[in-house]
């Protein structure tokens, strides 16, 4: 009974754990991964209506009779057809004209008729700009799109360059999203990449089909992804393969000329994948991103050639725009997705086929110079920033759709004056060109309007509609600018007809009115207006781009409050087993300190005590309201809920630290604890201690450096050099004792090994040359005899060899170690079984890809999908088999100790597992693993030499013997094996060629065994690729520490189950500390780091990375101790009987 | 053990003629000063240094450090009036060193050295400076007694001044190394964060802390305690 109970309330403490933990990583990661809430609402022709920039006028604007749009024409659509009113100038189209524009058009008049967009994915801001505007010398990589630099200096007013600035993260689909939908898109999107991420939102795409407008898309099928059914041609390739350089970009242009002598579109997207591609391979400065370049230069002239035959009056491009933009900058080792200059800033040209008549007021044009570069024939070429998140707006106006509801971006004033159309015709007025400009600003100021009214119906549906409203008092002050924005316009609109009618004797006295005063009221409407815009376009980016510190904080707190419940499980389970050991009436004695281990009634009722307690004083506030104070404000602003459930969890982990018992208790524990503690001390040899010393220096090291992002680059490199540094320990101590000097040797020569395996790339993964595209660009058509030859070799020695002595090696221990006759034959079909099927598998792709031998399709299919799947379901098999045949078939042989039943079961289990997880890490698979068990087999047999060390040394100072197995392992040794175990598993996850990126997951390994993609099944297949063998292996595994231990000390106590358990779930309980105390710094690395460059590219990842493999570890010491637990309760009740 | 504690009773009357401090002092004191000479001045003086000419500069301080160890330990030996004849110790120092720079070696290639070729002279090259420093003078002065090696470099209980004079500056120099990788994977790019630059630095730095902390133990400890210590 007492044990159940002892066994009940430590899968209990390891459950309150894993709950904590995934509340604190919750916590933390609600407020440091920023998430946005995405509104339903889409804009649509007729909101405008609601706006104030058309004055009361508008409200019957539907219904308008000509006479009454000729008099409000002015201010009704200042931009639109800008009808000269007063019947003083001819109207060519008449009222009629106008009134079908106004049904025709909304928000905007459209200034360019079709776009081709033409975006080349990684552009950097130095592949367009010219590179004198560059400190330093000239790379290669420069000046190779020559074109876009000789439009933008020879046709100054109908070409430009724009520094395109986007916001982290830097991905393609999230800056695709960011473009089109005006807004910015945060980290958690990410999560989406493997999913379907279809837009929910409003965006340009959607205003463009909702009016009516044609999108025909060419290029990355990402674009599919987001948009599934909204083009109306759609020539989608395969972005999925990174070392796939050309079939995307020959794909685009071959579909790109037809379709711009074709009438049937009107915006045409263009998605180049090359550069991007050529930049993860390669980096920036290989020679192949010189020729990428170039070819794109050959093919943009070709595009800018067509474009210009055609772009005559009455021809096809008349009123067609041209832009190139690249949707992500990147570093010169071709990595993007965080916010470094390099991966933020990419560029934008853009070409309008019909000069623009007019120049901008140098007023508007200067505040938004950045970069003059070479002054050329007297005239400054000068490249302005163009944010990404004003894309969309800037789009929207142009192609006159609605601004996509949730756009936060501003219309460019450039972009804007680029697009011909946007200025009046010569004829209207009147071919006085001083006029042009008063005209071009009045519209462009009534853009403006409509803009910042749409961002203010924007900011104001979020505050209403999310729970996290913006911050009151920043919103506030971007109303504040708004209003004063609003001012100046109707100042304009009222004040500005008056003037009219007061000398509306001529149309020239008319355009005389614009005089140099309006026209300066007209640029302060405008710059106000750009100021709210701006300002309102900050106030999202800190909304969206900034964390929340109290989150943060909570989240913080817990997880190290869970060190300290770690901790105090801990020292409570060492002193349970010194009471066990010594107390005689065992049963009555040890209850008391059972219910310490996991005290949930006490826990109950303190949880309780402040839920009661902080429901009260809600329900107090809710009804009364007499808590005016501000704190009562926050906590009733939708936060109550998180703020009760972190005072419940806070309660309840300071109801299980507080130790609540009698005096008499206390003191008794105290004596125990005494005698406990001198045997303690007394058999604490000094090694033990040199050696936990260590495992507190290396886990301190290793949390040191997780602080810098260099050591969390190179961590692989760090945990080698820490666990050499525990193996020249070993060694030490083994040349101490005298014996299993060869195995700490071998310790250090397989951490070696370990370490070099990662850099050599024997053979391409499978699933790559699985997928047959590939075949043409990586391996030669045919091999000759002699490469054949080699390469057989190379794959006898690196998967054949290991595979066989990994198979020899589980067979001849299990003969040993699997007393259960049925498991043993088991797995000695099943092991030799799966492994010849992966031998299979590997072989067959490997005749494919070299084209050596001609083999049927139908051996091939079997051996590329069906081989895997086989090796699935052995090994799940084999492992469902191991679990029912571990908890049922117990009864057979009583006598085996518990010590041998749970080896049986671990090695089974692991067995089972190997199929699947080498099969899924690929050809370095069977070497690694073969190395990694050996290396385990040395850790785990130096573990004994400690005990032996300390006998040996008891025995010289003469101490009694028989006290020495009265204590259990010291939590020292516990601690330094849970060490060396952790930097194990971590090795593992870096010889196994991971990373902490999100581009560094092996999505390869997803599709091992299968073609189509299911999201469950894949994923599931992803995260045993990723987690499997360094965070589900070694939880499966940790027990074997115990039971080496056991081996070591023939300790009378380790017969009894109970006893056992505790030993289990303190090394549970270690490994889980060191696990913790690792995530907590990581954790509070990336809390300081925040600001840091790297942070979306380096730290976030490094923290989901590890937060989620906490998480996997907690899950699964659960399961693990389920089952581990229920076989020794199922031992000990056939032992009572 | 209960060997080794016999063994300690009969050493006694051997050890009563320990080194003097005075005589530990220079000695060391000269192979420290080599140490610093040969890393630092010789190269300079040859218009080389450390980081950019790595193999180079550790071949001087080879050249200066290894004939000064040798006399150093060998007259240290001589003056605690050891039984062995003092061909045989240098003989065993010399013979130790290629086998101690290849176990040198391989440690630093289990702690993550690079492996590939191009760093493999360097690898020698700082493997038989460590080697100079750590394992000749206890093969001068230990021979191939494996009991005594065990003792200090597996027990670190070095006896007298004699050992604690080869036992602490050893230890020194390989943690001043392990001390020294630390820097190794920042990205601060400077050059002297290469393979094996900073862990010679580091080796030397250690050695030299040693070295002042024999001595000093050689100054402070009373005397009866000092064949005594543990």
């Amino acid at each position: 009974m007492m044990e159940g109970d002892a066994r009940c309330r430590l899968v209990a403490l390891f459950c309150y754990i894993l709950c904590l933990h995934s509340l604190a990583i919750f916590f933390f990661t609600s407020g440091f991964l920023l998430t946005r809430t995405e509104l339903p609402e889409f804009s649509t022709c007729s909101d405008i209506a609601k706006s104030p920039c058309f004055g009361e006028t508008m409200d019957f604007s539907g219904t308008v009779s000509s006479e009454k749009v000729t008099g409000n024409c002015d201010d009704i659509v200042g931009d639109k057809a800008f009808c000269s009113q007063n019947g003083t100038i001819p109207e060519p189209t008449g009222g009629g004209g106008s009134e079908d524009k106004l049904s025709k058009e909304c928000w905007t008049k459209p200034a360019i008729k079709r776009a081709v967009i033409i975006i080349i994915d990684a552009l950097r801001f130095d592949f367009v700009a010219p590179s004198s505007s560059f400190p330093g010398e000239s790379q290669p990589w420069m000046d190779k799109l020559q074109v876009l630099q000789q439009l933008s200096r020879e046709e100054n007013c109908s070409a430009r360059i724009f520094k395109f600035v986007a916001d982290p993260p830097t991905t393609t689909l999230q800056r695709l999203k960011g473009l089109t939908t005006g807004g910015l898109p945060t980290f958690v999107d990410i999560g989406h990449s493997f999913g379907a991420p279809a837009i929910v939102e409003d965006n340009l795409i959607n205003q463009l089909v909702r009016a009516g407008k044609k999108v025909r898309m060419m290029g990355d099928d990402t674009w599919m992804k987001l948009f599934p059914s909204h083009f109306s041609v759609a020539h989608p390739f395969d972005s999925f393969n990174v070392k796939d350089l050309h079939t995307v970009d020959d794909g685009v242009i071959r579909e790109i000329f037809p379709a711009l002598l074709e009438t049937d579109w009107n915006v045409l997207i263009g998605h180049f994948l090359g550069v991007d591609h050529v930049g993860h391979i390669f980096g920036v400065e290989s020679p192949l991103m010189v020729e990428k370049l170039e070819q794109y230069n050959r093919v943009i002239e070709e595009i800018v050639a067509v474009l210009k035959n055609q772009s005559g009056p009455g021809g096809l491009h008349e009123d067609t725009m041209l832009l190139v933009l690249g949707d992500h900058g990147q570093t010169l080792n071709g990595d993007h997705g965080g916010g470094t200059s390099e991966e933020v800033e990419t560029a934008l040209f853009a070409l309008s086929m019909r000069e623009s008549p007019g120049r901008l007021p140098l007023d508007l044009q200067s505040s938004t110079c950045t970069i003059s570069t070479e002054v050329k024939a007297g005239r400054s070429q000068c490249i302005t920033t163009f944010p990404q998140l004003d894309f969309a707006s800037t789009m929207a106006a142009l192609l006159g759709v609605p601004f996509p509801f949730g756009s936060v971006g501003r219309v460019n004033t450039e972009l804007y004056a680029l697009a011909a159309s946007t200025w009046p015709l010569p004829s209207e007025v009147g071919h006085l060109s001083e006029a042009l400009v008063p005209v071009w600003l009045e519209r462009f100021n009534h853009v403006l309007c409509m803009n910042s009214w749409q961002v203010k119906r924007y900011l104001d549906a979020y505050t209403a509609s999310s729970i996290r409203g913006f911050p009151s008092a920043e919103f506030a002050h971007v109303q504040s600018l708004y209003d004063k924005a609003q001012t100046s316009p109707h100042f304009l609109h009222t004040d500005h007809p008056r003037l009219k009618r007061n000398d509306s004797g001529s149309d020239l006295s008319k355009f005389n009115e614009y005089s140099s005063e309006t026209v300066t009221r007209l640029i302060d409407s405008i710059q106000s207006n750009l100021v709210y815009l701006l300002a309102a376009a900050d106030l999202a980016r800190t909304q969206w781009t900034q964390f929340e510190d109290e989150w943060m904080v909570i989240g913080l707190i817990l997880l190290v409050t869970s060190m300290v419940i770690h901790g105090v499980a801990l020292s409570r389970a060492m002193r349970l087993t010194q009471r066990i050991l010594l107390s005689e009436d065992r049963d009555s004695e040890v209850q008391n300190r059972l219910h310490e281990l996991f005290p949930l009634r006490r826990m109950l009722l303190a949880c309780g005590g402040v839920a009661v307690t902080a429901g009260v004083i809600w329900g107090l506030q809710m009804t009364i309201r007499w808590l005016k104070s501000p704190l009562a404000a926050a906590i009733s602003h939708g936060q109550t809920n998180i703020i009760i459930t972190a005072l419940i969890l806070i309660a309840s982990v300071v109801a299980y630290v507080m130790p609540i018992y009698g005096v008499g208790q206390v003191q008794s524990d105290q004596s125990v604890l005494g005698r406990g503690q001198t045997i303690g001390t007394s058999s604490q040899d000094q090694w033990t201690c040199v050696k936990s010393y260590m495992a507190v220096l290396s886990v301190g090291l290793h949390a040191c450096g997780l602080l810098s992002n260099s050591y969390i680059l190179s961590e692989g490199q760090v945990v080698c050099f820490l666990l050499a540094t525990s193996g020249i320990l070993y060694l030490r101590q083994a040349i101490q004792s005298g014996c299993k000097v060869p195995q700490a040797i071998l310790f250090l020569i397989l951490n070696a090994g370990m370490a070099s395996v990662g850099l050599f790339e024997i053979f391409k993964d499978p699933a790559t040359i699985a997928s047959s595209s590939l075949i043409d660009d990586y391996v030669p058509a045919s091999y000759s005899l002699q490469q054949f030859v080699t390469l057989a070799c190379a794959a006898l020695i690196t998967t054949v060899l290991p595979l066989f002595s990994l198979a020899r090696l589980i067979l001849r221990r299990a003969r040993t170690i699997l007393r259960l006759q049925s498991l043993y034959w088991a797995t000695a079909v099943t092991i030799p079984l799966a492994y010849s099927l992966l031998v299979i598998h590997w072989f067959t792709m490997d005749l494919v890809s070299s084209m050596v031998v001609e083999i049927p399709q139908s051996v091939k299919e079997f051996s590329r999908l069906l081989c895997p799947q086989l090796v699935y379901l052995v090994s799940l098999m084999l492992l469902i088999f191991t679990i029912i045949s571990m908890t049922l078939n117990a009864r057979g042989n009583v006598s085996t100790s518990y010590r041998d039943h749970l080896v049986e079961g671990i090695v089974s289990m692991l067995a089972g597992i190997s199929g699947t997880i080498i099969l899924l890490l690929g050809r370095k698979g069977p070497t690694i693993v073969l190395l990694a068990v050996l290396e385990v087999w040395c850790l785990l047999d130096l573990q004994g030499v400690e005990d032996l060390n300390q006998r040996k040394k008891e025995a010289d100072k003469g101490l009694d013997h028989q006290d020495e197995h009265l204590n259990g392992r010291s939590l020292g040794s516990y601690f330094g094996a849970a060490v060396d175990w952790n930097l194990v598993a971590v090795q593992l996850f870096f010889c196994t060629g991971h990373r902490c990126t999100f581009d560094g997951l092996h999505y390869t390994a997803a599709f091992v065994g299968f073609d189509e993609f299911y999201f469950y099944r894949q994923g599931a297949l992803l995260a045993a690729d990723t987690f499997g063998s360094s965070h589900i292996l070694p939880v499966i595994g940790l027990p074997l520490l115990v039971t080496a231990a056991a081996v070591a000390q023939s300790n009378p106590s380790f017969s009894d189950g109970s006893f056992f358990s505790l030993e289990v779930a303190k090394v549970y309980l270690c490994y889980g500390l060191v696990r913790t105390i690792l995530t907590a710094v990581t954790t509070v690395c990336v809390t300081l780091q925040r600001r840091h460059l790297m942070v979306w590219g380096l730290f976030a990842p490094k923290y989901v990375f590890d937060a989620l493999g906490l998480l996997v570890i907690d899950g699964f010491i659960v399961i693990a101790a389920i089952f581990y637990f229920s076989l020794f309760s199922r031992k000990a009740r056939l032992k009572m009987q | 053990m209960a060997d080794q504690q016999k063994a300690e009773v009969q050493d006694d009357g051997f050890l009563s003629r320990d080194p003097g401090a005075i005589a530990l002092l220079s000695l060391q004191g000269l192979c420290g000063v080599a140490l610093v000479v040969g890393v630092k001045t010789v190269p300079a003086y040859y218009g080389l240094n450390l980081i950019a000419h790595p193999v180079a500069a550790i071949r001087c301080a080879l050249a200066l450090t290894l004939p000064t160890v040798v006399v150093a330990y060998t007259l240290l030996y001589i003056f605690s009036s050891r039984p062995r004849p003092v061909w045989r110790c240098i003989g065993s120092g010399l013979l130790s060193l290629p086998l101690g720079t290849v176990v040198i070696a391989l440690l630093a290639l289990a702690f993550g050295a690079p492996t590939s070729l191009q760093y493999a002279s360097r690898t020698l090259h700082w493997a038989f400076l460590m080697s100079v420093l750590v394992v000749l003078p206890a093969a001068i002065v230990l021979g191939s007694s494996w009991p005594d090696w065990q003792r200090i470099f597996a027990f670190t209980r070095p006896r007298g001044g004699l050992e604690r004079a080869i036992c602490i500056p050893a230890h020194g120099a390989l943690i001043g190394a392990w001390v020294g990788a630390f820097p190794m994977p920042l990205d601060w790019e400077r050059p002297w964060q290469e393979w094996p630059i900073s862990c010679t630095y580091g080796a030397a730095g250690g050695y030299l802390v040693g070295l002042t902390i024999s001595i000093l133990l050689q100054f402070l400890l009373p005397k009866d305690v000092r064949s005594k210590v543990d």
